[in-house]
């Protein structure tokens, strides 16, 4: 196996704390090199960037390549992009693959530095393998072979209601976004070990044509529904405007979760508007959408199909919500949700 | 900078009687015309809604080669069927047993959005091959008002930047195709009827089945209508295995609370239906309403200065052959004459624009429509027809009874031998003239006080393969932005009064109650329960607007293309 | 000399996913039933390019690469306002993916020369790749703002705040530059009647038509088809397959005692890779 065509991750890093989605591109990294019998390669841009190498090693690099550059402080395009390519270029071959986060960071980055080496870069990816390709289309003769060590980038395509394969073997390297929360994060090893390489790059006086004039972060505690992770969402089955306490308590359980609430809870008065979620409301795509008394009509369905998971809670078992979710309870969800919430604090619990 | 704007002839609605008008135009037009159409859907055909069953009469007038072309046929019926309908049984009337004009054998199956789209398309294809003819079509833009001359009608208003010169559409004739957004208002403003509209809804769901049952068709009498209650239901089998099923159903009923959905459903439950819908996915659903008044209900004049009345905006509908496709049509036909000749003529008066309606009431329309003018009005005089000899016929349908048996009971014995029914019966069948009858708003039959009646339902259905109504308003598949609130509400005083009335009758309001897409709602603000709207919702049907006790919801054409997308239906 | 501005909107033609037709049974769009659409996200572009107009004069050049029947979005963009049309279509453009695309469209931009700004939609509803702008950019050698939600020209400086994960970030930089337009940016207005009615009229004049709407191939903007088409394309579309439907999937506990149902519902999210520890306190 040839040892310079490795994976490599860049890493996504804001104001010097590592994103989620790092560690998930190194999970999927690492199994990836795994099969391929290469090296993870991780870059972090940045400045300041203290332990940060560090921890890509505990979560599965082998190789960190740190750029740490004052011009890198803030993220803009074009420095970043420089200090990406300029790493990729130092290589004697480009690496078999390179995946970067599907965030705004990544989404803005990755299509730059894939147009630049013209190779090809499959977005929001939702899995990743490794695997053998035959092309046989005749339209491009030049295209037909039989490929080993294929990236399979997997992704959800035609309004989500198909997955899709996509192949870039004639160039590396090949290149994917991971959609955040998608893959499974690499978990901590404190005794693993590997190189950290610094890096230097010269900046072009055209690097700097946009500015930074400010950067705003929210740090509200209520959370955007449309941004939350986890979302817990009553119905009409909650009987009333109290349920919704038993709700938020169970949220708190949580990070970056919010409330929902079916059109029938936010017409009885129970909930305001803004907490509606569903066709008329807000479309959601959280890691976990927990349905609590809610019966699942098409309105909402719509609004949640893009949940990783969906969980639900009702009394009825031929509630339609049933239909649809992963795992539900058929139960009293006052009786349910004190249980539930002790499980899960018991269970994944830091 | 800017001029007015200014058609020849402009359309308001693109439905089979406008379009008939335009394309007979460029049919007959020696000189350059200028035809603009205005629709108030998305595209053309979006809010078209029918059956639809029709004799193709005026489809092969237009489209000598209708048959052997790309017309979107959806079948020819092979299989007419009259079925008497209990919650247990469903009979198939025998062919001799069957009045005439329920036999469709050899009728066109068409779907309107359909339809329309097509004859748009051969409008375009003429005004290519034609010198100096233009034809724009608008949609997305809808009449919202109409802009008079003193008592001239000389354009409509079809956006709102406030700005007139760009706002009006100018036109020398003005056709109305409306069915009641803004045609209503013309017939009252000039008089021109003195008994009102009476109105049917029309709720239909189109279902992808496993067999396919193209060319049959079934017209339903019975059950799941409640005695008393004038309508019936429908099923149409089209080409790829789609089935429409729909119930038509009178707004002149006591009832307040009709939940004309929930009564489609109820006819999904029965097991004749279940089998057919069985393993089958439900597609589209949508709902509009019906002119159901016919002869006396049309207009006495069907043209103004400046303007003419087409189709179900002028009343041409015929309840007793449920025939409005081709009457629309051949309204749209007749009127072109007319029309060429006020534009070669540069009269525009009422007079002028009105020579078609000779030739439309001499011609086979008058004829039908005469003679289907105390159809519905029997219904009201002899209320025992469907309180008692209907449901009479149906009770002994389910008790294991042959339809033939209940057809003789019908006319042998009591109660129908009677001589007041026997007097109903020659009202259906071949009226002699009574001299005219004189309709009540159908708003002023609901009542508080009715009495729903037992009824036995089917036993046995699959649940999944109904709906409740804020489900299947999904399949209208409605579009709507912020902006939007086409639906007045005239005084919230008015509402909040009903709502109390109602609730102490333990019913909803008419308007929530008879609402064919989830749209009215009570709500409580903590004082008292008040009228609200999710207009998101809305099918554009105006049943609302016609069964508020109070007249107080008027339900205008929706802008920028919103509603539902009824493409299909 | 004034400080109009040449605007470039890039528009793409999308199947209409909301209306049935030309959905196969198997979830897939078969392109030539279907229904078409300007792809939603290219309005809020559309709108921004229409308001900068208002602001600074100009003209707004409206860009679609497809197949003939995609000249419909042009015609569109100038009944909202757009004055002119380029719809480049070409055999051998078919089986493009997004690197070959924004190729292609970076030859279109360069042959229309000069250009101050191009916006793009963030992304579009079937490809959903969001990667065409930041492509085209690359080859332009513009710089780029993503996620664009609000941006004015001042002395001749663009001056935007686009969305970051967690916030909002303003942002100042030179022309020409490419812009990808946030879906949270100002709705496209509707349609004015009198525009619609002059576009008409105007496009009835076959000369004039042809000054306003033009079309394009490869030679004409001089682009190399062997970086266009599947030759020029690096990725392909392997299998697809359905992902499930509704219906059997749903892992049902019910019948045993309620702590133990909710036992083994946490157990099973715990194992099966749901990626839920991360978010519980
Ligand atoms: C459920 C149902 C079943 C039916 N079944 C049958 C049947 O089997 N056979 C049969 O022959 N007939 C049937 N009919 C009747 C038939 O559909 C109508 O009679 C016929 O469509 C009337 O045609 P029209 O052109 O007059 O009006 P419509 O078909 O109502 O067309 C009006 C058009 O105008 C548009 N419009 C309205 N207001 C405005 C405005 N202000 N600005 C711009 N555009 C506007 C509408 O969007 C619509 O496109 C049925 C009707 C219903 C509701
Ligand atoms: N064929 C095309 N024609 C014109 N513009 C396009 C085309 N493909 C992509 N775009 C533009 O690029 C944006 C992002 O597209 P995508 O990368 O496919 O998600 C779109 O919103 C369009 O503005």
């Amino acid at each position: 196996m040839n040892n310079f065509e490795n994976v490599f991750v860049i890493a996504d890093q804001i104001q010097n704390d590592l994103r989620p989605v790092s560690m998930e591109l190194l999970g999927a990294a690492k199994e990836l090199a795994e099969k391929l019998g290469v090296k993870v390669q991780a870059l972090v841009m940045g400045h300041n960037l203290k332990d940060i190498p560090q921890i890509l090693i505990e979560r599965g690099a082998d190789e960190v390549y740190i750029v740490d550059q004052p011009e890198l402080k803030e993220y803009t395009t074009l420095t970043y992009r420089r200090a990406a390519i300029a790493v990729l270029n130092s290589f004697e071959k480009p690496p078999h693959i390179v995946l970067c986060g599907a965030t705004t960071l990544g989404r803005d980055l990755a299509p730059r530095i894939a147009a630049y080496f013209e190779t090809g870069l499959t977005a929001d990816c939702t899995e990743l393998d490794i695997g053998e390709y035959t092309h046989k289309g005749k339209a491009d003769p030049s295209k037909i072979g039989t490929f080993k060590n294929c990236l399979y980038a997997i992704r959800p395509s035609f309004g989500e209601s198909l997955k899709a394969r996509i192949l870039g073997p004639w160039k590396n390297p090949q290149m994917a976004t991971a959609r955040a929360g998608a893959m499974i994060p690499s978990r901590v090893n404190t005794k693993r070990s590997g190189e950290i390489i610094p890096m230097k790059v010269e900046f072009d006086k055209s690097d700097f044509r946009v500015k930074v004039i400010e950067t705003i972060r929210e740090v509200s505690k209520d959370l955007d529904l449309v941004k939350a992770k986890v979302i817990v969402s009553g119905g009409f089955g909650l009987g009333g405007e109290e349920g919704f306490n038993l709700l938020k308590d169970f949220s708190t359980i949580f990070n970056d979760s919010a409330i929902g609430a079916s059109r029938k809870a936010v017409d009885s008065g129970w909930i305001p508007y803004a907490h509606q979620v569903g066709q008329t409301g807000k479309t959601v795509r959280p890691v976990v959408y927990i349905a609590l008394g809610i019966s699942g009509a098409i309105q909402h369905r719509v609004g949640i199909s893009n949940s990783e998971t969906i969980i639900a809670v009702n009394k009825d078992e031929n509630a339609p919500i049933f239909q649809f979710a992963h795992y539900g309870i058929v139960g009293d969800l006052y009786e349910v949700v004190p249980l539930l919430k002790e499980q899960f604090k018991k269970v994944m619990g830091n | 900078m800017s001029e007015c704007i200014k058609y020849d002839v402009v359309l308001v609605g693109a439905g089979p009687a406008n379009l008939t008008l335009a394309y007979r135009l460029l049919q007959l037009a020696k000189k350059p015309i200028k035809i603009a159409i205005f629709e108030k859907g998305k595209a053309v055909g979006s809010h078209l809604l029918s059956g639809a069953v029709s004799n193709p009469r005026v489809i092969s007038k237009l489209f000598p080669n209708w048959m052997n072309s790309d017309f979107p046929l959806q079948g020819i019926v092979q299989e007419s069927n009259l079925s008497l309908v209990s919650a247990r049984r469903w009979e198939n009337l025998p062919s001799f047993a069957t009045p005439p004009y329920f036999k469709k054998e050899g009728y066109a199956i068409l779907n309107l959005s359909d339809l329309a789209t097509y004859m748009v398309r051969q409008i375009k294809e003429l005004e290519q091959g034609k010198d100096g003819a233009i034809v724009d079509v608008f949609p997305g833009f809808a009449a919202t008002s109409i802009i008079y001359d003193g008592n001239r009608v000389i354009g409509v208003r079809v956006d709102d930047t406030g700005d007139d010169e760009s706002d009006i559409c100018y036109g020398n004739v003005i056709s109305f195709g409306d069915k009641g957004f803004l045609s209503r208002e013309i017939v009252t403003k000039f008089n021109l009827s003195n008994n009102p509209q009476i109105y049917s809804v029309g709720v239909k769901e189109v279902w992808e089945t496993n067999e396919s049952y193209e060319g049959k068709v079934w017209h339903t009498i019975g059950y799941p209508m409640e005695p008393g209650h004038f309508g019936g239901g429908f099923i149409y089998g089209c080409k790829n295995n789609k089935l429409a099923i729909g119930m038509v159903l009178s707004c002149a009923f006591q009832n307040p609370n009709i939940e004309p959905p929930q009564i489609l459903q109820e006819l999904k439950k029965h097991h004749y239906v279940q089998d057919m819908i069985r393993g089958g996915k439900l597609i589209k659903y949508g709902a509009a309403i019906l002119p159901e008044g016919g002869y006396y209900s049309m207009p006495e004049k069907f043209a103004v200065d400046g303007a003419i009345l087409l189709g179900d905006a002028c009343g041409t509908l015929d309840v007793k052959r449920f025939s409005g496709v081709d009457k629309a049509m051949e309204s749209g036909y007749q009127a072109a004459e007319s029309v060429l000749k006020a534009l070669e003529d540069g009269d525009f008066s009422g007079t002028a624009l009105g020579l078609f309606q000779e030739n439309l009431m001499n011609g086979w329309v008058g004829q039908e429509i005469r003679n289907s003018r105390y159809f519905r009005q029997a219904f009201v005089d002899y209320p025992e027809l469907n309180k008692k000899v209907i449901p009479g016929i149906i009770d002994s349908i389910n008790a294991g009874k042959a339809p033939w048996y209940a057809v003789m009971k019908m006319g042998i014995k009591d109660p129908f031998g009677s001589l007041e029914l026997l007097n109903a019966k020659k009202m259906i069948e071949n009226p002699s003239d009574k001299g005219p009858v004189v309709y009540e708003e159908d708003r002023l039959s609901v009542s508080k006080g009715f009495k729903k009646a037992e009824k036995e339902s089917p036993v046995g259905f699959d649940h999944s393969l109904l709906y409740s109504t804020a489900d299947v308003v999904f399949y209208a598949n409605t579009h709507y932005e912020e902006d939007n609130n086409h639906i007045d509400e005239l005084d919230a005083n008015v509402c909040a009064n009903c709502i109390k009335e109602y609730d102490a009758a333990g019913y909803k309001t008419p308007c929530v109650g008879d609402c064919t897409a989830d749209v009215h709602q009570t709500l409580d603000n903590g004082d008292y329960r008040y009228h609200s709207m999710a207009l998101e919702n809305c099918v554009q049907c105006r049943t609302c607007e016609i069964v508020c006790p109070n007249s107080n919801l008027r339900v205008n054409a929706a802008m920028h293309g919103y509603g539902p997308d009824f493409s299909g239906m | 000399m004034s400080d109009e501005l040449k605007i470039v909107v890039l528009i793409k033609q999308v199947p209409d996913t909301s209306s049935v037709a030309g959905v196969n049974p198997d979830g897939t769009v078969d392109r030539a039933r279907a229904k078409r659409m300007i792809n939603p996200f290219d309005k809020f572009a559309l709108q921004k390019a229409l308001e900068l107009r208002a602001e600074h004069g100009g003209v707004i050049i409206a860009i679609s690469m497809g197949p003939p029947p995609a000249i419909e979005v042009l015609f569109d963009a100038i009944e909202h306002g757009a004055d002119k049309g380029f719809l480049l279509s070409d055999k051998r453009l078919a089986a493009s993916d997004t690197l070959a695309t924004a190729y292609a469209l970076f030859k279109c931009i360069e042959y229309i020369k000069d250009v101050d700004i191009v916006f793009t939609g963030l992304q579009t509803t079937d490809g959903d790749t969001a990667q065409t702008g930041p492509q085209i950019a690359e080859r332009l050698n513009y710089p780029q703002i993503t996620y664009c939600e609000d941006l004015i020209v001042e002395n001749g400086k663009v001056k935007a705040s686009r969305i970051i994960d967690g916030g909002v970030q303003k942002l100042e930089a030179p022309m020409p530059i490419l812009v990808t337009v946030a879906n949270s940016a100002t709705r496209l207005e509707h349609k004015q009647f009198a525009n619609v009615y002059r576009s008409k009229e105007l496009l009835r004049d076959e000369q004039a038509k042809k000054e306003r709407i033009q079309l394009l191939d490869l030679d004409k903007i001089n682009a190399d088809p062997k970086k266009v088409g599947l030759v020029g394309s690096p990725t392909v579309v392997g299998k697809t397959w359905k992902i499930g439907e509704k219906g059997g999937s749903c892992r049902l506990f019910k019948g045993a005692a309620v702590s133990k149902e909710v036992e083994t519902l946490v157990d099973c999210l715990s194992t099966e890779g749901r990626g839920i520890e991360e978010y519980v306190r």
